[in-house]
Parts: C-alpha cells; sequence; structure tokens
C-alpha cells in the first residue's frame, strides 16, 4: 500500500491480478477495486511466466493443454466475451497458412444455427460443429472489430 | 511437440538488472516488452473502441512506437531506461510485489504516457486535444492528475476522493452540456466536468481524460454542425479558423527552405522525396481543416506510391515527423 496517496500502486494491483488475490483495501476503494478488474481483465489471456528464448511473440494455448504441447504455429489474436460470457470467440493466427481461424466456445445445441459477423468483413461465418471456421488472410486487422452473433 | 531453452521471466529481469543479459537475452527481453505494450493497447483498443484498420498500421507498430524508449539505447545502455525505472520500483525492500509485477507496471505506464503518439496515427485531433489538455493541466497548480490502469484522471489540488465510484459519463455529458465554451474547447470541458462534481458528494472528484476528450470531440461535432461546417478544427488549438489555417499554410511555406537545407542539400532526402512530404502535409492540413482526416502517414503513401510501413519506418518516419510537428510548432508561434 503506498501511504502517501492512500492508493495501491499499479505493481502491486499487478500483483494481485496475477495471482488471482484481492487485497480489503479493494472492498472499500472503487479507484483500486477498478483497476485490480481491469488488469485482470487485462492480464486474463496470460500466466505463464516462461518466455521463449527465440524471442517469437506470445502463443495461444488452450487452457487444457500443457505448456510442452504449445503449437508454435498459431499464436492468439483476439478475444471476444459475448452474451456476458455464456459465449466465447477467440481468434487464432494459423501460421503455417497465413490465416485466421476463429473458434467459438458456447453450448454445443447452438453451434448449428450460429452465424459470426465481423464489424470490419462482409462475410457472415457459420462454424462448425467444434465451433471453428476459417475467417481469411492473417493480414486482417481483426483487433479492433466488433462482433455480432446471429 | 517444440523443445526449446526457455528463461522465466523473473531471470531476464535479474539479469537487466544485473547487467549481464547477452544480446540474444536482450532481445528476448526487448520482443517481451513489445508483448506486454501489444497486450496493453489491444485491451485499450477493445474497451475505447479505436480502428487502426485504416491506417495501415499493425498492433505491433504501435507497440513499438509507444516504448521505444524505454528499450532503445538511448543513454549508452540497450534498455537502460527500463532497467532504472525497474530498479527505482524493486528496490525497496519490502515492496509487496516481484520483479515481473513491477516490469507490467513500468511498461503499462510509458504507454499511458505516449498514448498521444498513438493517436497521431489513429485520430490526429485527438492527438492534439490530448496533448492540449496535459499542457493545460501541467501548468496549473491548481490542479492534478492522477495515473490509473484506465488512464489518467484529472481533478482538483486536494483529495479527490477517489474512492468513491467514478461519475457514469452519461451523467457527465448531460450535467455539462450547457456549459459555456470559453476559448479552448479541452479546457472549457474540463473545467465544467470539474465544476459539476464540486457540489456533490456521491461521485469522485475527478474526470478520466478519456471522457474529456470524447465529450470535447461530441462537443466539437455538434459546434461544426450549428456553423453549417463553418468552424474548423484548428480551434482545437486557436480558436479562429481562417487565422490558424493562415498560419499553417505560411509555416508550411517557410518549411520548404529548411527541410531543403537541411534535408536535400546534406543528401538525406532527395528533392522528390522532400516535395513528396511537404505535399503530403499540405494534404493533411487541407484534410484538417475540413474535419475529414486521416492519419499523417496516408497522406504521404499519397504523395510516394508503393510506401511500406517498413519503408516509412525505416527510412522516413523521423524526418517526416519532425518536419510535420515544426510545421505545427512555427504556426502556433505565430498565432501567439
Amino acid at each position: 500500500m503506498n501511504d502517501e496517496s492512500r492508493h495501491m500502486s499499479e505493481a502491486e494491483l499487478v500483483q494481485l491480478a496475477r495471482s488471482g488475490g484481492t487485497h480489503p483495501h479493494c472492498d472499500a476503494c472503487a479507484f483500486c477495486r477498478e483497476q485490480l478488474l481491469q488488469l485482470r481483465d487485462m492480464l486474463g489471456g496470460t500466466g505463464a511466466a516462461e518466455v521463449d528464448e527465440s524471442g517469437t511473440p506470445a502463443q495461444f494455448r488452450l487452457a487444457a493443454q500443457s505448456f510442452e504441447q504449445v503449437d508454435s504455429d498459431t499464436r492468439w489474436r483476439q478475444t471476444w466475451y459475448l452474451e456476458d460470457g455464456a459465449v466465447v470467440l477467440r481468434v487464432v493466427e494459423d501460421r503455417r497458412e497465413s490465416a485466421l481461424d476463429g473458434y467459438l466456445l458456447c453450448a454445443p445445441e447452438r453451434l448449428q444455427n450460429m452465424q459470426v459477423r465481423f464489424s470490419g468483413i462482409e462475410e457472415c461465418f457459420r462454424p462448425d460443429s467444434e465451433g471453428r471456421f476459417r475467417i481469411g488472410p492473417s493480414s486482417i486487422e481483426i483487433e479492433p472489430m466488433s462482433v455480432l452473433l446471429e | 511437440m517444440h523443445m526449446h531453452a526457455s528463461i522465466s521471466m523473473a531471470e531476464l529481469l535479474d539479469g537487466l538488472r544485473r547487467g549481464s543479459l547477452d544480446r540474444r537475452l536482450t532481445d528476448v527481453l526487448i520482443d517481451r516488452t513489445v508483448q506486454q505494450a501489444r497486450q496493453y493497447i489491444q485491451w485499450l483498443i477493445w474497451h475505447r473502441g479505436y480502428h487502426i484498420g485504416p491506417t495501415g498500421l499493425s498492433v505491433d507498430d504501435l507497440a513499438y512506437d509507444l516504448i521505444a524508449e524505454l528499450v532503445s539505447e538511448l543513454d549508452g545502455e540497450m534498455l537502460g531506461r527500463l532497467r532504472h525505472a525497474l530498479t527505482e520500483l524493486t528496490d525497496a525492500a519490502d515492496a509487496p510485489y516481484d520483479s515481473e509485477s513491477a516490469f507490467v507496471a513500468v511498461v503499462n505506464r510509458t504507454v499511458r504516457c505516449n498514448i498521444a503518439r498513438l493517436f497521431m496515427d489513429l485520430n490526429p485531433v485527438q492527438a492534439r486535444l490530448l496533448r492540449a489538455l496535459r499542457r493545460y493541466v501541467q501548468s496549473r497548480a491548481s490542479m492534478q492528475r492522477i495515473d490509473s490502469v484506465g488512464g489518467f484522471w484529472y481533478a482538483r489540488a486536494g483529495d479527490a476522493r477517489l474512492e468513491r465510484p467514478p461519475v457514469p459519463p452519461d451523467m457527465l455529458r448531460a450535467g455539462t452540456v450547457a456549459a459555456g465554451a470559453n476559448g479552448n474547447p479541452v479546457r472549457s470541458v474540463l473545467d465544467a466536468c470539474l465544476a459539476y462534481l464540486d457540489g456533490q458528494d456521491r461521485w469522485r472528484l475527478a474526470v478520466l481524460e478519456h471522457d474529456v476528450i470524447d465529450l470535447t470531440m461530441a462537443r466539437l461535432k455538434m459546434d461544426h454542425a450549428a456553423s453549417g461546417g463553418s468552424h474548423t478544427v484548428e480551434s482545437v488549438e486557436s480558436g479562429d479558423d481562417g487565422i490558424a489555417y493562415a498560419a499553417l499554410t505560411a509555416a508550411l511555406e517557410d518549411a520548404r527552405d529548411w527541410v531543403a537545407a537541411r534535408y536535400v542539400r546534406t543528401g538525406k532526402l532527395s528533392g522528390e522525396e522532400a516535395d513528396a512530404m511537404l505535399d503530403a502535409i499540405l494534404h493533411y492540413v487541407d484534410d484538417l481543416r475540413r474535419q475529414d482526416v486521416l492519419g499523417h502517414v496516408s497522406y504521404l503513401r499519397q504523395t510516394m506510391p508503393g510506401l511500406t510501413q517498413q519503408r516509412y519506418r525505416e527510412s522516413y518516419r523521423n524526418m517526416y515527423e519532425y518536419i510535420l510537428r515544426s510545421i505545427f510548432t512555427s504556426a502556433r508561434q505565430r498565432l501567439q
């Protein structure tokens, strides 16, 4: 705790966000609480302290995979949490094919009727039975786009 | 399965602290710094609804730009500024965080401080509003700037009651809509926001920088619509449209001589390249006047067809942005 300002420093809040912990101060202080939530949101996709010495960018990794099974041919590009988290859409770059793939995670029975639209792409995408669909070349700047489910 | 040796982030940062990183590990740490900046920028882009598509820049381009000084050899040492900033944070014996958390905090703070550069590419008007706002607050002892993960907050000097919840943006918008415009719009909006917060005891006595810029942009658009399109964006800095445009074009004409002396005659640019840059800036200034502006790089691409982002970064960026900044500085001096 930073006594001078009566608020937690960003480094302290990052430490809490990384560890999944909290602090009594955050219950009483909206300023620190909202920063902790923001950091949890921002750092949510990370946590592994290991770094590839080759210097390649962060790789997408499914939660069920161990670190040894990381596929260096794919790279996480963006995740959208939709319908209050009931639907999660991840876009991953397939480096071998220089293409973007979407993975829709939701109740399986919804997949057959679901279509995905991105704000910057005209085409509407329909996922296969496993929720996967091919979006297009990896040069597409998918990150800032918004997503609409139909 | 891919087998590769790996090193923990804590080991990397320890090596940085002791000055024992070799060239390869230095590169790894630079990559990790860019990754962290990228993650933060993506978070900002997502939460603020920024669109980088039209600029032709990737998120990595933006990340490199925002943390360049942190990892460059500026003070005679690669990563010198990162090491210095980390040392400041981690030297306290009882610091309740580890070096990796300090690292994330340092990178995030650097991105926030340099975020106006991002807007130079995404939205030049927003970049200028942001700089005007920061200059205004820095020059006033009666105000303070408070750093946070979500951006800077502005408040009057004293207790900003940060523990309270922030006022909802819609309420702030409604509460300040009747405020008059006194001179520079971004200053008027900030003053109106703080005045609105003064008279209540429920909300935080501070306003988020992003909200001030948003409200100012909305106000400029309303003013523009109300004036039938004659009110121009140059009022952002000057308060007087035609005079500001004239000052800018005069500054641009003056620039032709010193650009020739400084860059063409010294062989740093060909005459054609210098002309292309000045023509691009002229188009940029014209579009600024019409409030229909792209990023300044887009205009250089128009006058240098086929210019790639890599070529721009390697060969032109420093000179082009220096010329552009100098022209705006010169125009401001003419207006004072």
